[in-house]
This record gives C-alpha cells, sequence and structure tokens, in this order.
C-alpha cells in the first residue's frame, strides 16, 4: 500500500501544456491531464499570442486582430483548465505573447516546469513541416523535457 | 484507472551519456503509471552500409551490438532498482525509422529518448534521431536533453 506522499513525483510537480487552441492539440492537452493526473503535477495551460505572425505595417486592423487572437487564446487555455477541472487537476492559466516556440521555452525555463506537453500546433494549413514547426523547434531548443502528441487526424 | 493510460512505454537508448536522463525520466514514468519499460537500442547498420561486407564489417558490427547489449542491461538494472520492470530490445536498421516501427508494432503508448548523439559537436546532428522520431512518430515522444550540452 502506498502512500499518498510517495505518489507524488519529484521529477513532474510543474507541467506546461501548450496550446494553441485547434484540433492538433486536443489529443495533447487529454494526454498532458492525465499525466498531470498520475504525477499529481499541476498544469499550465500556456498560450501565446503569436504577434510575430501580426505584421507590423497593418495600421489598421492590428487592435482588432489582436483582440481576436487574445480571445482565442484565452478560449484555448481555459478549455484546458475545464478539461483539468473534470479530472481534479489543478490547472493555471497563462497567456503570453511574442514568437510561441521562444515564449514557451522562455516560460518553461524560468518557472520551474519539469515537462512541456504539446501537439504538432499548426494553424498553418497542411503543411506538415509548417504544422510540426512550433513542436519541432521547442525540442530542439528546450532545456526542459518535452513530450511531443501528434494527433491521429494527420498522416 | 490510471494504469490504462501507459501500459508501455519505450526507452531509446544508444548507450551514451545523452540518454542518462531520459533513462531516469522514462523509468520514473514507468514508475508512476505502473507500466512495463521496453529498453530499445537499434544497431545503427545503416551507419556501415557503405562498409565492404568482407572488411570489417562483421566485426563492426559484433563491437555495436555488444555496445548495444550493455545500454539496454544498462536500462534493466536501473528499473530493477526502482522496481519497474523492463524488457530488452535490440533492433538493427536505421536507428529512427526501427525506433517508430517498434512504437507502432509493440502497443507503445509513449516514447522516451535522449538527445542521441554519437557524431560529436555538432547539435543538428546530435539531435537528428530524436527530431527525425518526433516529426515522424505517430505515438507520443518525451525527447529529454542532456544537461551537460550547451
Amino acid at each position: 500500500m502506498r502512500v499518498e506522499k510517495e505518489m507524488k513525483s519529484t521529477f513532474f510537480r510543474n507541467i506546461v501544456i501548450a496550446t494553441d487552441g485547434s484540433e492538433n492539440t486536443l489529443k495533447a492537452v487529454e494526454f498532458g491531464i492525465k499525466f498531470a493526473k498520475f504525477s499529481r503535477a499541476t498544469v499550465y495551460a500556456l498560450h501565446v499570442v503569436d504577434t510575430s505572425s501580426l505584421s507590423q505595417n497593418w495600421t489598421v486592423g492590428w487592435e482588432t486582430i489582436y483582440e481576436i487572437l487574445q480571445n482565442e487564446g484565452r478560449r484555448a487555455t481555459s478549455k484546458v483548465k475545464e478539461h483539468g477541472e473534470t479530472s481534479g487537476v489543478d490547472v493555471k492559466e497563462v497567456l503570453l505573447e511574442g514568437h510561441p516556440s521562444s515564449e514557451i521555452i522562455d516560460f518553461a525555463e524560468n518557472n520551474d516546469i519539469d515537462l512541456i506537453v504539446m501537439g504538432t500546433l499548426g494553424k498553418t494549413g497542411l503543411d506538415r513541416f509548417l504544422l510540426g514547426s512550433v513542436a519541432e523547434k521547442v525540442v530542439r531548443n528546450s532545456k526542459v523535457p518535452v513530450l511531443v502528441v501528434r494527433n491521429e487526424a494527420h498522416s | 484507472m490510471e494504469n490504462e493510460f501507459y501500459r508501455n512505454i519505450a526507452i531509446a537508448t544508444d548507450g551514451s551519456e545523452n540518454t542518462t536522463k531520459a533513462i531516469s525520466y522514462g523509468i520514473e514514468i514507468a514508475k508512476l503509471s505502473g507500466a512495463t519499460v521496453h529498453a530499445l537500442y537499434v544497431v545503427d547498420t545503416s551507419s556501415f552500409s557503405t562498409i565492404p561486407m568482407d572488411a570489417g564489417w562483421e566485426e563492426m558490427y559484433e563491437i555495436l551490438r555488444k555496445e548495444g547489449e550493455k545500454a539496454v542491461y544498462e536500462v534493466k538494472e536501473r528499473g530493477e532498482a526502482a522496481g519497474v520492470e523492463v524488457r530488452e530490445v535490440l533492433w538493427e536498421g536505421h536507428p529512427s525509422t526501427e525506433i517508430i516501427n517498434f512504437a507502432e508494432n509493440n502497443n507503445i503508448d509513449l516514447i522516451v529518448m535522449g538527445t542521441l548523439g554519437k557524431t560529436g559537436l555538432d547539435r543538428f546532428l546530435m539531435g537528428s534521431v530524436a527530431e527525425k522520431v518526433v516529426r515522424n512518430s505517430k505515438v507520443p515522444v518525451l525527447v529529454v536533453r542532456s544537461e551537460e550540452q550547451s
């Protein structure tokens, strides 16, 4: 019989689930929540508003688009929170902005994160090189371990 | 209930120090979830396919094979110390391809690997096996970077 305290992993105390709110992250979210459940970790649901994709030259509409992206991000992180609540996992929502892969890594490295869980993020369409690029960049550059979950819908 | 999550975890090892940390993580996850670990080493026959069969091929193969046996045994020892069941698996071929093949055909729920690197300082080469697996595997992949690297 294991004592509850022993079950708590010293390896995985804080987990980031990076979400872009798309279907590509659904499986990763599910995976990350389950992972947090058995390791009893705290989850940080992280969305990065990709301001790098917004052209600086837009004078008209920049703020509107920014608003839309930000709302989308909030929806994405709150979805993770809902998931966590139904599983009894503590989820904190984090909204950042900038270049997604860099922000994910920075956040993880500066907040005692033990694991980053992410899907093959992709808002950019069918190109699978682009689809995977955020996850691949994080894998390539993160000192924090990264768990990549591919959505089965893609082949 | 929770054990249904990870039943089988593959830890891909190349026997180098780059995998040491990944092995710890893999065993920890197996311990937490009650999974069986498959310690996998792929004898990279693609790396010496250009060597003529008669000239040292077999010796080279033997050396790598022995190295592989040692690598998977190390995982087994560490698993045993943590009370985790470890099966030793030795395959041969192209590492990233075989790691994926093994995982997809053996009900593996998670692949754990380090940034493998026998090839020296070039970090593009260092990470390449892990990156290829991440890019092509349908099975989730946990990549653990070795801290020594910069």
